[in-house]
């Protein structure tokens, strides 16, 4: 295995690893917590309405989504922490496939462990920061992502035997 | 299984990256450009559903459906195209073991591939041209499944002591 191959894998690795203990964490201490604040939100917004409480039924309906928002990025960003990770260790794999030199093979692959990681935290980070920061970190992380795609993906079709 | 250079395995690899490329862009494109709207007109259908009159929280409620099925539409494509990518790269590696004559494994590549792409793009589509683009979508995913039996054959006959006996593929 080429040495840019390795640091995909183990960057891979510990990208799922950390995705995964995340998202133990989140099931274990938030995530039913959330479900059940967004289902209650939801149903005090409805049951208030039928009592013509409008200003009760508005405050849930923003508690649900308060909630809602927090929940769908903290659902996704450890979701793609573990895809991003998983694509990782499979292209390390074959990493000496992509036919270019390896300084070239590196650069690819700190690309793609970089954008693996930003990305997600972006998304992560729009939980907790206002502003446009946390969408700059995931558009960049998103970014590094697809450039590097693209280049293993040439890297590949021009593979022929000689890497 | 990394030594093979075939272009059924070099196919594959680059595809299958290409695939999870265009899917992640497709989920990047979305999360930028319409999440943050979507959630805003699910707050905004629901809010308009306690406080609206009849027709227009009925309305609404025609509105939301729709909403869920932009919502839910976007993250299928983006998602199975990505795991097609992933599919695709998996079975690279087992191309040396796909038992069949260089034309079957070509075969077996390209339906892949096509199979891969048409789902994604005619899910995408379903909310317009409907029931049409969601026919074309299965085919899709008829296609893939069919790759996939054609090349489980291969790698069924290259464990056959029969062939080995013969002396390769035909």
């Amino acid at each position: 295995m080429t040495r840019s191959g390795r640091w995909l894998v183990i960057g891979g690795l510990l990208l799922a690893v950390w995705g995964m203990t995340y998202g133990l964490y989140y099931a274990v201490f938030v995530e039913h917590q959330t479900l059940d604040t967004i289902g209650g939100s939801l149903t005090g917004a409805f049951v208030h309405a039928a009592e013509q409480a409008s200003q009760k039924s508005q405050a849930s309906m923003q508690a649900y989504a308060n909630a809602n928002y927090i929940y769908v990025r903290q659902v996704d960003a450890h979701g793609h922490w573990i895809g991003l990770g998983l694509l990782l260790v499979v292209l390390g794999i074959a990493f000496g496939r992509v036919g270019f030199s390896e300084p070239a093979r590196m650069g690819l692959a700190g690309g793609l462990i970089a954008g693996a990681m930003l990305f997600p935290l972006g998304v992560l980070m729009e939980t907790v920061i206002q502003g446009s920061i946390p969408k700059a970190v995931a558009v960049l992380g998103s970014a590094l992502v697809i450039a590097s795609l693209a280049g293993i993906a040439f890297g590949f079709s021009r593979d022929r035997g000689t890497a | 299984m990394l030594a093979d250079r075939s272009w059924a395995s070099r196919t594959l690899f680059a595809w299958g990256t290409l695939l999870v490329l265009v899917g992640f862009f497709h989920g990047s494109y979305y999360a930028g450009t319409q999440l943050f709207a979507n959630e805003a007109s699910d707050v905004a259908l629901l809010t308009q559903m306690t406080t609206g009159a009849r027709d227009s929280a009925a309305q609404a409620v025609e509105d939301y459906a729709m909403l869920q099925g932009q919502k839910a539409v976007n993250i299928a494509a983006h998602s199975h195209i990505i795991e097609f990518g992933m599919l695709a790269i998996l079975m690279a590696f087992f191309q040396p073991y796909v038992f069949l004559s260089e034309r079957w494994r070509r075969i077996w590549v390209t339906t892949l591939l096509a199979g891969s792409v048409l789902l994604p793009v005619f899910v995408l589509l379903e909310l317009r041209p409907g029931l049409l683009a969601g026919g074309i979508a299965d085919i899709g995913g008829l296609l893939v499944i069919v790759a996939l039996t054609g090349m489980l054959a291969g790698v069924v006959r290259y464990t056959g002591t029969l062939d080995a006996a013969a002396g390769g593929a035909r």
